[in-house]
């Protein structure tokens, strides 16, 4: 491989997207570095991303940027020049990791083709219409629960809380010690960057504790599930067949891991993140509460381009090409800044305003398009605009002054979203 | 612009770009649909009321592969 550009220095004059420091600023500067990059320099290169997963020694690959969204989306089309195959988070793993981790989001057709289309018809968006009901009715039964209080942890109390029933409930969980440590695993994954959650542990400790929790849970459950399949995703996970063969319980469980973190870590940090922008913006949430059924589309694609909880993909080039007359060579890496997309200005009229009549609004947060578009995306549009047609309706004063951000590269999240809100009196 | 003659739009649909990734019959469930064997977009109603406007546009932003637009 062609070494571009020598590895010590940034990414632009003083923006370093490598840095770790870089990804512990506000969203705020870290936005108005990418309106930089944009401007400036929207195909930059930078060096070895600052990381625990790999030892430095085969921490070595600079990667390239892609901010612009219309490059994003070119890249994400052309699956056969821009792979998924050496893993899509910007941090490197160890190839074996990759496997175990990240599954058929890290494939490419036809395995990915395969591996996708097991569970494809759960989440497809004619079954989401038939679905609709039974995630309201999970909403509703959520805000039940919290709506009385006056005040509370939003992120804590419902974020991570409806996402992980509705997982659990497709995939065949029972309730009980091993649902509660899975799911709990999917919520930590991926917060191997952040100092507070890594606490003493080192990320790499962080992630293989989450993944092997997981994989237990995959172990325990796959020999029963083939002894008696019911109608749920471990079953059909546990009986797909490929040319007669089954999928071993390695595969089975990197398959848990994958779904299961982007089932429990993105729709989670989106609707926290709904929470914070409409208390940041009053007015907004105003225009939502005189008008729920009217104006809760726009308002659910808004926040998902405001928050993109996941800030970007990675893609490994098959063959040379150039983008925006830079170079780029077969095998390197590029990443896809949805973050950087959502906010390009030559889409975007004002993309920094939080506006929930927006239109047209063509965010990529679900990625680019192509094969490796979000398979949940019509699941978290309708767990979204559920939950937050709820909240609302039934507490719409709600106030969140003082998110905590997670702290990362990939994930965009909040840990914990005090509130306060008038309680809803008995119903 | 809508047509003003007659109140309704026009809406197009690639069927060559379409994925069949259904994303638009979640936006305006009476103007698309997904033809499950050919994994493709099926234009139901290619004229819909100007009530529709906004719905349609949210599905011509949520495709992810660009495939539909409005026309007139």
């Amino acid at each position: 491989m062609t070494i571009t550009a020598p590895a010590s220095i940034s990414t632009h004059g003083e923006i370093d997207l490598s840095a770790r420091s870089f990804w512990a600023k506000s969203a705020a500067e870290r936005d108005a570095a990418f309106v930089v990059l944009r401007r400036e320099n929207p195909v930059p290169w930078s060096r070895p991303v600052e990381s625990e997963l790999l030892p430095p020694e085969l921490n070595t690959r600079g990667f390239w940027s892609l901010t612009k969204q219309e490059d994003i989306r070119a890249a994400s089309r052309n699956p056969a020049v821009f792979s998924s195959a050496d893993g899509v988070i910007m941090e490197s793993f160890a190839p074996e990791m990759t496997e175990l981790v990240q599954s058929f989001i890290a494939m490419d057709a036809p395995r990915h083709t395969q591996l996708r289309g097991i569970t494809m018809d759960a989440f497809k968006p004619k079954n989401m219409r038939t679905l609709e009901g039974w995630i309201r009715g999970h909403a509703r039964d959520l805000v039940d629960e919290v709506a009385g209080r006056g005040e509370g942890d939003f992120a804590v109390l419902v974020s991570k809380v409806l996402p992980a029933r509705i997982f659990s409930s497709m995939f065949g969980l029972p309730p009980g010690e091993m649902n509660d440590r899975t799911v709990d695993a999917c919520q930590r994954l991926l917060a191997y960057t952040d100092p507070e959650t890594c606490g003493d542990k080192s990320g790499l400790e962080i992630l293989a504790d989450a993944m092997t929790d997981i994989h237990l849970t995959a172990a325990e459950m796959i020999p029963e599930r083939r002894e008696n399949p019911r109608e749920d995703l471990m079953s059909w996970l546990a009986n797909a067949e490929f040319d007669g063969e089954k999928m071993t319980d390695d595969e089975i469980g990197a398959f848990l891991v994958m779904v299961g973190v982007a089932a429990n870590d993105t729709t989670r940090h989106a609707s926290a993140q709904a929470i914070h922008f409409f208390s940041q913006h009053p007015d907004q949430r105003q225009l939502l509460v005189d008008d729920v059924p009217g104006r809760i589309d726009g308002a659910v694609e808004e926040v998902l381009r405001c928050s993109h909880p996941l800030n970007h993909m990675r893609r490994t080039l098959t063959e040379d090409v150039v983008v925006r007359g830079q170079q780029m060579l077969a095998g390197e890496n590029v990443v896809l800044w949805y973050c950087s997309g959502n906010r390009d200005e030559e889409v975007f009229d004002d993309p920094f305003r939080f506006d929930i009549e927006r239109s047209p609004n063509p965010h990529v947060t679900f990625g680019g398009g192509g094969p490796h578009y979000c398979l949940g995306a019509a699941l978290a549009r309708t767990t979204l605009k559920s939950l937050l047609s709820e909240v609302y309706t039934r507490i719409p004063d709600i106030h969140a002054s003082e998110p905590d951000f997670l702290i990362g590269n990939f994930s965009n999240g909040i840990k914990r979203l005090p509130a306060t809100w008038t309680p809803e009196k008995p119903r | 612009m809508p047509n003003a003659l007659t109140g309704h739009l026009r809406v197009e649909a690639n069927r060559d770009r379409c994925d069949g990734h259904g994303q638009c019959l979640l936006a305006a469930p009476t103007v698309f649909d997904v033809d499950e064997k050919a994994n493709k977009v099926i234009l139901l109603d290619p004229e819909p009321v100007e009530g529709l406007r906004a719905a349609v546009q949210r599905a011509v932003s949520m495709c992810p592969m660009g495939a539909l637009e409005i026309v007139g």
